[in-house]
This record gives C-alpha cells, structure tokens and sequence, in this order.
C-alpha cells in the first residue's frame, strides 16, 4: 500500500549516505558473489535499516530492487517501518505472493518457504525469476558444504552459520530445475556469498 | 587463419585529438556554447531529444556540439547516456489537451473554437536565405496581443473530440484495466506489436524514415486520404506519482508536438463508414515529424482496419525494425570494422572458385575444339 | 497557469489533508518552474541539522502520451528528473522534484517543501521566495500568450453574389 502518512516520512532511516558509490560497490560485489560461488564479497552494510532488516541485505535490496521489480518478505520483515523504508529507498512494489516475486528477503531462515515457492522462471525467460536475499548469522563457521559447477575451479569447500537445515537439498532440488530456478545470495554480518542455480552443492558432514 | 588485429592505440588518441581540433574549427571563430545551441539551434535539439528518446534541452544541446552538428551522432550520444541512469517512475498520461498552445491548426475546419494559431512557422516564410541573419543586427521583440482572451485549453478542444461528439470518428478506446503499455526499452519488440509500442518505436524513430514512409502512402503506396485535422504545439504541465508521498507531484513542463490525421474509412460489413485516426506525439517543436509519424501510425493500422498489408509503410515488421536509426548506424557502420579473417576466408574461396571456372572453361573449349575438328574432317 | 494565494492565504496543516496537499502541490509547481537561483536563496531560511533522508540524485522518468490524444497510454519517451528529500531537525519532511539534472534545484525545492510543512518560517518563505516566484511565473505565462495570440488568424470572408 502506498504511504499517505507525512507521519511515515518523519521517521524513516537514511539509506546510502553517498547513493551512486555504495550502489555500484555492492552491485560489484553481488555481481562477484554470484560469478565466484562459495566466495564471500565484503559489503558496506546500511547500518540505520530498520531491523529485523540486516545492514548487508539492506544494502543489497537498495542496490537491487526498484519500482519496475517486486519485493517479498518473509513473515518477521512484514513490519511498517520496513514498508516504509522499501518504498522510500527503492519505489519497489510489496507482493505477498512468493510466486510474484523478482526478490525475496528471508530474514529467518527456518521460516523460509519451499524454494518451489517462489517464482523458478520458464525456459523461455529464465532470467524472471525470484533473487533470494537469505540473511545467515556469518561464514568461516557452521555447517560445511562442497560446491561445484560454474565459475568454481574443481571444487570449493565453504562453511555457513544460519542458513537453513535442509539447504542442501533445497538447492540440489532447484538446480534439478536448470535453466529454470531460484538465484541464492547469502547476507552476513559484514559480507556477502552467492549461490546461484547452477552450482552444485552437497553437506560434508 | 589467424590475423591480428590487435595495435592502434596511439592513432586512436591521434584521431581522437585531432577530431576535437576540427569540432573546435577555425580558432578565431568564436566557440559555440551549448546554451546558444539549446536557445538558436532549438529544433535540431528536439530532433535530437526525440531520437534520443530523452527529453533534456541542455543534455541534446551539448550531444549536438559534441558530435559536431552529426545529428544521428547526438542521439547515439544522448541514448547512451540514459543507460547510466536509474528510472524513478512512469508519468501520468501527458494531457495534450490542456496543452498551453504556441501553435494550433487545422487543416479541416476554418472556424474551429480556440481558432487558428499559426505561431512559430516556417509556413509563410519565402525561403529566401535571409542574409540579414549574418550581420549582429537586432531581431525585433514579437508583437503582442493586447487583449489576448483566455489560453485555456477548455477553449480549444480537440478536433477529434467535435467529430468524435458527432459520432463520425472512431473513439479511441481505454486501457483495460490495469493494463500497462508495453515499453520496448524493457522488453524486445516483437511483431506483430501492439499500438502502444509502435507508436513508442515511431516517436524515437528517424525523422527521414518516417518521412519517406509517411510521403510513399501520399504517392499510392498504401493511401489513406488523409487530412491534417489538427496540429498543436506548446507546453504541457508533466505530473509523476510519488508512491512515499501517496500523492502526484508536478515536474514542470515539457514542449510537444501533437498530429491527429483523420482518414477516410469507408468501413466493413461490421462498421459503419467512419473516418479513423492517424496520431503523431513527439517532443519539443517537430511538426513534419510528428505528421509523418500519424501517416505511419494509420498505415500500420491497415490490417486491424480489415484491409490487407502490401506496402512498406504497412509493414509492421520492416517499419518497425528499421526506424530506429542508432540501431541502423550501428549495423550500417558495423562493416567498416576489421572483417579481415572473413574477408581472407571470402578471398580465398574467390580465387578457388576463379581456378576451377578457368579450368572448367579450358576444358569445355578444348572439348569444342575436339567437336570443331571433327566437323572439319 | 493555476494561480495560487499569495501572502498566507494558502490552507495551514491541519485544514484538511486534502486542502493541504492542494496547497502542497502548488508550492511544488512553483519549485519546479523555478531556476537554480529563484531557489537558491531558500538555503539561508534553512535551520542547522537538516538530514538528506534522500541525498539529491538524477534519474529518468518515462513520459506517457495517450493514443490518439484520449485513449489507452503509450510510453512516449524518457526525461531526466533529479530529486531530494530532506528532514527538518522538527520532523518535517519535504520532498523535491525536478525536470532535468540540476541536483542542486532538487535539493532547495526539497527545502521549500519541508518549509513549507513545518509552517514556523512561511511569511519568510512566501515573501522572499514564493510570492516574487509566482509573480515572475505568471509575468512570463502572460507575456507568452499575448505573443502566441497575436498570430491568430482572422478570417475574413468575402461574399459573392450578395443581394
């Protein structure tokens, strides 16, 4: 919904301090995140984003998303000061359908739904789409995974704190579905790691 | 085969100064500034704005110096740069008719309300080079009107809009609902194309083109007896929906330039005879264009109209693809690129192809020499 | 040209929000007509501690015409557009809109508009800013259309055969 409120643009955060530069750094690094799998890009997080919002995703989100693409969230970032920060900062319009999607942002990963959920593309227009921005507690610890495929030399070996149980199997199921399927970005505490649909990955355990 | 085609740098830089040297011209010229190009060369600024399908005077002004006067060069200049740029929103629809007039015509009714405004026209002038223009003399101040009446486009509506109240002109029918115009700048334009986009791709198209289209349809190719029912010019008031504020905001104003060609339909076993709409909307002062424009715009529409597309100007497919001239200066001059290894390739099979018919033609004639002998004996 | 009050006649906050985005708007339709150094001047009205809670930027807007003038909306072309939103160290929020790329022209409609809406400063804004904006404004509208209407044609019929 639009903001009518004048009451709403009185407390709405700051967003970049120097929009063209932090933009173009994080598209940067998303950009690297995604072509290197498994690496982690630092990110310049936007440390006034209303919280449950995390800086990094954040920034990624302003940096990504405009009013020509839609914005999901998940049930913890459905608050009005982060409505109205999204609407402010990026003109993107809200969808509460998974389905509709360009981008998602999952705060709490237990609660993010099935990736089939989201909108996987057609083999025509594969680029359309959901982008999943999946807040995780940090990288160099926790679960450890092996990634494969594209723009990955051999194999890379990565370990991730906070990211969801089952993350393996999400991801070998939606890259089942290539060309078709959801692009994974990971935002951290200070940085960024990309996996996109045509990495394969397994758990180490 | 391998040719390099690596090197050139430093004529490059050479090319690239001595270019600036001969845009800057004879030094004891003044420098034209871009401001006098935005203020005197104003029409070749809105050509350039329209091509470069981005409305910004001092941006195409200097485009214009840079590119030396290269119009289509100005354009390529002024769409590259709108790449570099985010898009904040989409306008409200342009309202023409509150357009604040500087120019307004009708070439199918003498009297209409509001009246004839001829405005800033070339239409009367003698084309006469005016040698006057070379010494600093001192342009008059226009003459004023003292009681000027009100410019309230309430008292000048649209020309359509008095046939349409007669019901002698088809309506032109709303969106459905929520249904956004495509924009080809977002999505590859396919064709067959919808209205929207074809007249989004015939406003950024080139003048010249639709100008020949629009005169071949004069000439027989695909004819649709048409009348300029109405021109107007002038400034109109641009609005932009800012979602944070839930409210529309204005952004000033924008010139356009506005043709409604009617054309005669003699209508089918469903519609009733009636005359249909040619339309022409283009930014800034750019009257010959924007009725070409509507020309084009009502021979595509040949086929909705049940009639059948056998002339280049009704040819969605050839319009639409070649209108765009960054796009045709871009594959035009594409070939004065190094094609070495192609041409090697294509050199080489020549003189294949040249050996064979030379022994082809040895062999045929030594066989008619054979013939020729056995006659002879 | 919509003609606004002058001097305080606009509706103070509170009126009405409709009233007072009408008002709003018009503040707004000035600012954008306005040159850099019409705004200028609305830097020294400014307090100490404004925060750019959008720092000024350029971007592009899609112009949309209408088929035929009435029908169904095509996407015409694009215009460049710079914008800023600013906040008064009070709360107040003012946003600026502008056709082309003067960042800085974005940035002092901004001012006005949060001037505007915080209401402590508005004789200032009005006389020295707004009034003599509105009055240029209108000067140059009326001076157009006396020129334009001067090329109106009148016709003249002669009658043939008239007994």
């Amino acid at each position: 919904m639009a903001l009518t409120s004048a009451a709403f643009a009185a407390t709405i955060a700051p967003g970049f301090h120097d929009p063209v530069f932090q933009s173009q750094a994080t598209f940067r690094a998303v950009l690297e995140a995604l072509a290197e799998p498994g690496g982690e890009r630092a990110v310049d997080g936007i440390a006034t984003a209303p919280a449950p919002l995390s800086p990094v995703a954040a920034a990624v989100i302003a940096t990504l998303a405009d009013f020509e693409t839609t914005v999901w969230r998940d049930a913890a970032l459905l608050t009005p000061e982060i409505e109205a920060w999204l609407a402010f900062h990026t003109g993107a319009p809200a969808v509460l359908d998974p389905a509709h999607a360009a981008f998602a942002l999952v705060s709490a990963s237990p609660d993010c739904p099935d990736f089939a959920e989201f909108a996987l593309g057609t083999d025509v227009d594969p680029s359309t789409s959901t982008t999943l921005i999946l807040r995780v507690d940090g990288f160099g610890e926790g679960r450890g995974f092996r990634l494969a495929g594209p723009g990955i030399d051999g194999t890379r070996e990565v370990t991730i704190a906070g990211a969801p149980a089952d993350l393996a199997e999400r991801l070998t199921a939606n890259r089942a579905l290539f060309p078709r399927g959801i692009d994974l970005i990971l935002a951290g505490p200070t940085s960024v790691m990309g996996l996109p649909r045509t990495t394969h990955i397994e758990e180490i355990r | 085969m391998y040719v390099s085609v690596k090197g050139g740098e430093k004529a490059i830089r050479a090319a690239h100064r001595l270019l600036a040297h001969r845009r800057r011209g004879d030094r004891a010229v003044p420098e034209v500034a871009a401001d006098q190009i935005r203020e005197q060369l104003t029409l070749a600024v809105d050509r350039v704005m329209n091509e470069g399908s981005l409305y910004d005077r001092d941006l195409a002004a200097l485009a214009i110096k840079q590119a030396r006067g290269d119009l289509i060069e100005a354009a390529f200049l002024v769409r590259a740069y709108r790449t570099t740029l985010p898009r904040f929103g989409c306008s409200t629809p342009l309202d023409t008719a509150a357009m604040s007039v500087d120019r307004r015509i009708s070439a199918t009714y003498k009297d209409l309300p509001g009246g004839q405004i001829l405005g800033p026209t070339f239409d009367y002038t003698h084309r006469l080079i005016d040698f006057a223009l070379m010494a600093d003399s001192e342009t008059p101040l226009p003459e004023r009107e003292r009681e000027p009446g009100p410019a309230a486009a309430s008292a000048m509506p649209r020309v359509t809009d008095l046939l349409g109240d007669e019901g002698l002109i088809e309506a032109e029918p709303a969106a459905a609902d929520g249904a956004e115009p495509g924009d080809l700048t977002r999505a590859p334009l396919r064709v067959p194309a919808a209205r929207d986009l074809r007249l989004q791709q015939l406003a950024r198209g080139d003048e010249g083109f639709l100008l020949a289209l629009g005169y071949s349809t004069q000439r027989g190719y695909g004819s649709t007896h048409p009348f300029a029912g109405e021109i107007r010019i002038g400034e109109v008031e641009v609005e932009f929906e800012v979602p944070e504020l839930g409210f529309v905001v204005p952004l000033g104003s924008v010139a356009l330039s506005e043709c409604q060609m009617i054309n005669q339909f003699a209508g089918s076993a469903e519609i009733e005879p009636t005359f249909t709409r040619g339309y022409g909307l283009a930014f800034g002062q750019v009257e010959r264009k924007v009725m070409a424009m509507a020309l084009v715009d009502r021979a595509l529409r040949t086929e909705e109209l049940g009639g059948e597309a056998t002339h280049p100007a009704q040819d969605q497919e050839f319009v639409l693809s070649h209108a765009d001239n960054v796009q045709a200066t871009g594959f035009v001059e594409h070939l004065k690129l190094p094609h070495y290894v192609d041409f090697q390739a294509e050199l080489a099979l020549v003189r294949q192809l040249r050996r064979e018919h030379t022994a082809a033609r040895a062999a045929r004639d030594a066989q008619s020499d054979d013939v020729y002998e056995e006659a002879a004996q | 040209m919509e003609t606004i009050g002058i001097n305080g006649s606009r509706p103070r906050p509170g009126e009405g929000r409709g009233d007072t985005i009408t008002a709003r708007r018009a503040v707004m339709a000035l600012t954008a007509k306005a040159t850099a150094f019409e705004l200028k001047a609305v830097r020294d009205l400014a307090p100490a501690g404004v925060v750019d809670l959008r720092p000024p930027e350029t971007g592009l807007v899609m112009l949309r015409g209408r088929i035929g003038g009435s029908g169904a909306a095509f996407n015409l072309g694009e215009a460049t557009v710079s914008r800023a939103a600013v906040r008064l160290p009070s709360g107040a929020t003012g946003f600026g809109h502008v056709l082309g790329r003067d960042r800085h022209r974005a940035r002092d409609a901004a001012l006005v508009d949060a001037l505007w809406i915080e209401g402590t400063r508005r004789d200032r804004l009005e006389n020295e800013i707004l009034a003599p904006l509105a009055a240029r404004i209108a000067r140059d509208e009326k001076r157009r259309t006396a020129e334009v209407a001067a090329t109106r044609v009148d016709f003249f019929t002669l009658v043939r055969g008239a007994d």
